[in-house]
């Protein structure tokens, strides 16, 4: 790699890594320490490829890298196993000092991997069906139906500590 | 506000104090550095095996038909104190063998000994922190009381293995595509033993009762193939395709297909090889 590849390299990572920090965070669903192993997995694999994909939108690389590295952590249900050990029993009910912004949060790590990363890049990305469709590798209807089923829920949550619908 | 803006305010408070670490860029460059290093190391082991195991191998082609006790395996090729280069009774026997089953028989045994007892060394870097609970699985189609006699194509073991992690005597593994993304796999078995089987028994009965699910048999056992989500939900739309049987009263076998395979194989071909699959594991114990 050209000294010239490197500082362009410092320079994505600077303007960059700490979106993709972020994003890791709410799709992994599980602790800081996990996010950020696969944040740096993910700007290894670009920084591996980096003088070929540069000009190429690295960052939807890398995002789409973290993205599927968190949903196939969690179908070999070793996040997954430490978010379900962590989480209090699926049928408990709401915990009256649990305000929205806590229980929006735990229902969002109740999700399903793939699910959560659906609602993450909609709604937290402000991606479009059709640009999540892409990085998921699927259609934009099944974005449509997995966003709607995953607001679903949230806004049962809502409904349960309010005591209203949303 | 609506849910949307209450979930985005949501997230957007929960990691509004989060920071790349300053030395993400070090750490970044540090994990490449050791990423290439597991790969020359994992390549020059291979040499050295492969260095060593030609030795026994040239023995075979070379020192004729009698039986050739260990001095006379020497001279200057046999001098340096490589344990690798002793012969073993393995390494005898292959000598005592025909010139064809020497090259054969011989490679493979320094491999054999070189990697017993030791952590497997990977190419990927990824690869390397993923739990090795069970240890060298050798061609990992060997675990958890099962053997595994049939993959899709080009599959090979993902180089890691899990156990209890589903339960107390629960063993775990899979087989990945050369080159795969790290943390990608294609084929995922589950093996429950013992009170973990029971949980797993439970859910067979559950989910043969469901319309989304087709029952199957697997050597005579109750069994069953659907898409399931995370919590072995059935998941019709989301979820991963999954062959679940009883392979003994006391033994289930979960296999599943990733996405990703299965989006290539098809939803028949799905189902072919996830019956495949099934047909070709056998209890060992």
């Amino acid at each position: 790699m050209t000294e010239e590849d490197e500082a362009a390299f410092d320079e994505f990572l600077a303007a960059r890594s700490t979106a993709l920090l972020r994003t890791a965070i709410l799709v992994c669903g599980a602790s800081i320490h996990d996010a950020e192993d696969l944040a740096q997995g993910a700007l290894e694999r670009v920084y591996r490829h980096w003088p070929r994909i540069r000009h190429d939108n690295p960052e939807s690389y890398a995002r789409r890298v973290v993205v599927n590295a968190a949903i196939s952590r969690a179908r070999r249900r070793k996040v997954i196993q430490e978010i379900t050990f962590a989480r209090p029993p699926e049928l408990e009910a709401p915990q009256p000092d649990l305000d929205t912004r806590d229980a929006l949060l735990a229902e969002l790590r109740r999700l399903p991997a793939r699910m959560r990363a659906v609602v993450v890049l909609r709604y937290w990305e402000d991606l479009s069906e059709a640009e999540t469709a892409a990085l998921l590798g699927c259609s934009a209807g099944t974005v449509k139906s997995q966003a709607a089923r995953g607001l679903a829920r949230m806004r049962a949550r809502m409904g349960a500590l309010d005591g209203t619908s949303v | 506000m609506n849910v949307e803006e209450a979930l985005k305010e949501a997230m957007s408070a929960h990691v509004a104090d989060v920071r790349a670490p300053a030395m993400m860029g070090q750490a970044v460059r540090r994990r490449h550095r050791a990423h290439l290093t597991r790969f020359r190391t994992a390549g020059a082991a291979a040499l050295t095996v492969l260095v060593a195991g030609s030795f026994p191998a040239y023995t075979a082609l070379t020192s004729g038909p009698a039986p050739a006790p260990a001095p006379s395996l020497g001279g200057p090729a046999a001098a340096p104190s490589d344990p690798a280069a002793v012969p073993s009774d393995e390494s005898t026997a292959v000598a005592s063998q025909s010139p064809s089953a020497g090259v054969d028989a011989g490679s493979p045994a320094p491999a054999t000994s070189a990697t017993a007892g030791a952590s497997p060394i990977f190419p990927d870097g990824q690869l390397a922190s993923q739990p090795q609970d069970l240890g060298d699985l050798g061609d990992g189609r060997a675990f958890g009381g099962v053997r595994v006699d049939y993959l899709p194509e080009r599959l090979q073991w993902g180089k890691w293995s899990g156990k209890n992690g589903f339960g107390e005597t629960s063993y775990t593994t899979s087989w990945d595509e050369p080159g795969a993304l790290p943390g990608m796999y294609g084929v995922q078995m589950i093996v429950f033993e013992g009170d973990a089987s029971k949980r797993v028994k439970a859910l067979l009965h559950d989910h043969r009762n469901s319309e989304d699910a087709e029952r199957v048999e697997v050597h005579g056992a109750q069994g069953v193939i659907a898409k399931l989500g995370e919590g072995s939900e059935i998941d019709d739309d989301m979820g991963t395709s999954t062959i679940l049987w009883m392979l003994k009263p006391d033994l289930a076998v979960e296999a599943m297909i990733s996405p990703t395979l299965a989006e290539r194989l098809g939803p028949k071909g799905v189902v072919r090889e996830l019956k495949r699959i099934a047909d070709g594991v056998h209890a060992t114990g």
